[in-house]
C-alpha cells in the first residue's frame, strides 16, 4: 500500500464532534433520518455483544460512559451553555424534541443543591421494549449526566428509578450532583 | 358451586368490595388451577395499585412511592402521576415569572397551557413597558416640577435665592421659634456702575459681591431681595460674630479697589439683627431693624467710598 503523506492522522476509535461527517452530503437521497429500530438494533446488539464480553455490570459502565460522552458533546456543539438555567432547560426539552431523542419533562429542581427529578418520555432507548422488570436506560444516565455537567461545571450522579421496561410507561430519572 | 370455582369467586367479590379482607392462597387450590391464582392474584394486586395511585392523584398526592415493579396495569397512572408532577414544576416556573417552559405532546392541554403561558408573557412585558413608560413620566414631571420650584424661588442672575424664597423661610424660621441671625447686605456704588459702566459691568460687580457672600458660612441662606440688596439668614450665630464674618468679607472685596486698573470702588454695607427665641417679632419689622443698621454703617463709612 502505497503511504498517502495527505491523509490526515485521525481515527474513528477516538470520538470527535467532526467525525460524525457530513450526513446530509452523504446520504443525498437517503437523508439524514432513519427509523429507530436501527438505532436499537446498533445499541441492544452491542450491549448483548459487550456483556457477554465483560459481564452486564461492565457493560451497562461502558454504556453509561459512551452516553456520557454522548451527553457533553451534544452539550457542547447543539446547546447554548452561556444562557440562564430556565431559558437552558426549555431549550433542552426543545433539543430533545427536535432530534426526537424523547420529550423532557422537569419534575423537580433544587436550586440550592442543584439536584433534580426529570422524565423523558416516548425514549429512544426503551419506550415500546418488553417488561423485563429491569432499569436499561444506562445510556441516558450518562448522557444527561453529561449534559447537565456541562452546563453547570458540577458532576451529576443520574440514576434511573423508574423505566418502560420496568413496566413504568415513562422513565424517571434523579439527578445528585456531587459537590 | 364447585369448591375451587367457589374460592375464586369469593377472591374476586373480596378484591372488588373489601379489598383488605381479600385473600387467596395458591397452595389451597389444585395444582392445575395454581397458576391461574399466581396470575390473578398477581393481577388484583396490580389494580389495586393502580386504584391506590389514582386515589392519591384525585386528592393531590403527587408523590407516592413508585409501586411493585413491572407493574403494567398500572403504567397509564403512572403516566398521569409524571404529566401531573412535571405540570406542577410546569406551573411553578410560571409564577415565578419564567415563561420559556412549553408543555409539549398532552393534546389540547398543552395548547391551552402554552397560550396561556404565552398570554401571560405578553402581558407582563406590557406591563413591563407600562411601568418603564410610567418611571420616565414620572421623571420628566420631577424635572419640570424641579425646574418650577427653581424658577419660583432662584435668582436666575446669581444662583442664590430669590426675595420670594427669603421671606418664605424667614417667616417660618419666626414661626418656628428658632434663634438666628438677619444680615441685610446692600451693594454700594452699582447705581453708578450701571450708569457710568453700563448694565453688563454692574451684573459683574453683582456677582463678584453674592460669591462673596455665599461664602458666609456652609449653611447661611443667601437671598437677593432686589437690585443691589442682600440678605442672609444663618442659625448659631450672635449678631457680633456675623457682624465680624461680614466683616472679613467687607475686606475681601475692599482689596479689589487695590487693583491698579480699578474703575469704580468695590464696597458693601450691612445691618444685622438677632433673633432670640421668645421674641415675639414680625419679619417685616426684623428687615426694618435690619435696613436701619445698614444704613448706619453706609453713612458711617461714606467718607471711605470714592468714584474713580
Amino acid at each position: 500500500m502505497i503511504e498517502n503523506v495527505f491523509a490526515e492522522h485521525a481515527t474513528h476509535n477516538k470520538f470527535v464532534w467532526e467525525n460524525l461527517g457530513d450526513i446530509k452530503e452523504g446520504r443525498g437521497d437517503l437523508g439524514e433520518e432513519m427509523p429507530v429500530l436501527v438505532y436499537r438494533l446498533m445499541q441492544f446488539t452491542m450491549l448483548d455483544s459487550l456483556t457477554k464480553n465483560y459481564g452486564p455490570t461492565q457493560a451497562n459502565n461502558l454504556f453509561r460512559e459512551a452516553g456520557y460522552l454522548a451527553g457533553a458533546e451534544f452539550a457542547t456543539h447543539i446547546l447554548d451553555l452561556s444562557v440562564d438555567l430556565n431559558t437552558f432547560i426549555a431549550n433542552l426539552q426543545k433539543a430533545l424534541e427536535d432530534f426526537k431523542i424523547g420529550i423532557l419533562r422537569l419534575e423537580k429542581f433544587d436550586t440550592d443543591t442543584g439536584n433534580l427529578v426529570l422524565t423523558v418520555g416516548q425514549d429512544l432507548d426503551c419506550s415500546g421494549l418488553p417488561i423485563t422488570n429491569e432499569t436499561v436506560c444506562t445510556y441516558d444516565e450518562g448522557f444527561i449526566s453529561g449534559i447537565l455537567e456541562s452546563y453547570t461545571g458540577t458532576k451529576y450522579d443520574v440514576r434511573e428509578i423508574d423505566c418502560w421496561a420496568n413496566g413504568d410507561r415513562t422513565c424517571r430519572f434523579q439527578g445528585v450532583a456531587l459537590k | 358451586m364447585d369448591p375451587t370455582a367457589q374460592q375464586f369467586f369469593d377472591y374476586l367479590k373480596d378484591a372488588i368490595y373489601e379489598p383488605e379482607h381479600a385473600k387467596l392462597d395458591p397452595k389451597d387450590v389444585p395444582e392445575d388451577f395454581r397458576n391461574f391464582a399466581k396470575g390473578l392474584i398477581y393481577y388484583v394486586t396490580s389494580v389495586r395499585e393502580a386504584s391506590v395511585l389514582a386515589t392519591d392523584i384525585a386528592r393531590g398526592e403527587l408523590n407516592t412511592s413508585p409501586l411493585s415493579p413491572g407493574n403494567e396495569v398500572a403504567a397509564g397512572v403512572k403516566s398521569l402521576q409524571a404529566a401531573l408532577r412535571h405540570l406542577t414544576w410546569q406551573t411553578q416556573q410560571v409564577a415565578k415569572g419564567d415563561y420559556n417552559q412549553k408543555v409539549s405532546f398532552m393534546g389540547d392541554f398543552s395548547e391551552a397551557m402554552n397560550y396561556m403561558i404565552s398570554q401571560l408573557a405578553e402581558r407582563h412585558e406590557s406591563m413591563q413597558q407600562e411601568i418603564k413608560l410610567g418611571h420616565e413620566q414620572f421623571e420628566a414631571l420631577t424635572a419640570e416640577v424641579s425646574e418650577l420650584e427653581s424658577s419660583a424661588f432662584y435668582d436666575p442672575a446669581t444662583n442664590t435665592y430669590n426675595r420670594r424664597f427669603g421671606m418664605n423661610k424667614l417667616n417660618e424660621w419666626l414661626e418656628e421659634k428658632r434663634e438666628f441671625v438677619i444680615c441685610f447686605i446692600d451693594l454700594d456704588n452699582l447705581k453708578f456702575v450701571n450708569d457710568e459702566f453700563g448694565h453688563n459691568e454692574g451684573d459683574v460687580y453683582i456677582l463678584m459681591a453674592t460669591e462673596l457672600l455665599k461664602q458666609f458660612s456652609e449653611t447661611g441662606l443667601v437671598c437677593r431681595l432686589g437690585g443691589d440688596e442682600f440678605m442672609i439668614i444663618d442659625e448659631g450665630w450672635t449678631q457680633q460674630r456675623a457682624e465680624r464674618r461680614l466683616a472679613e468679607l467687607r475686606t475681601n472685596l475692599l482689596s479689589a479697589n487695590e487693583h491698579a486698573d480699578i474703575q469704580y470702588y468695590h464696597s458693601m454695607s450691612y445691618g444685622v439683627v438677632e433673633v432670640v427665641s421668645g421674641n415675639d417679632v414680625i419679619a417685616s419689622e426684623l428687615l426694618g431693624v435690619a435696613d436701619e443698621r445698614m444704613y448706619s454703617f453706609k453713612r458711617a463709612h461714606k467718607a471711605e467710598r470714592k468714584t474713580y
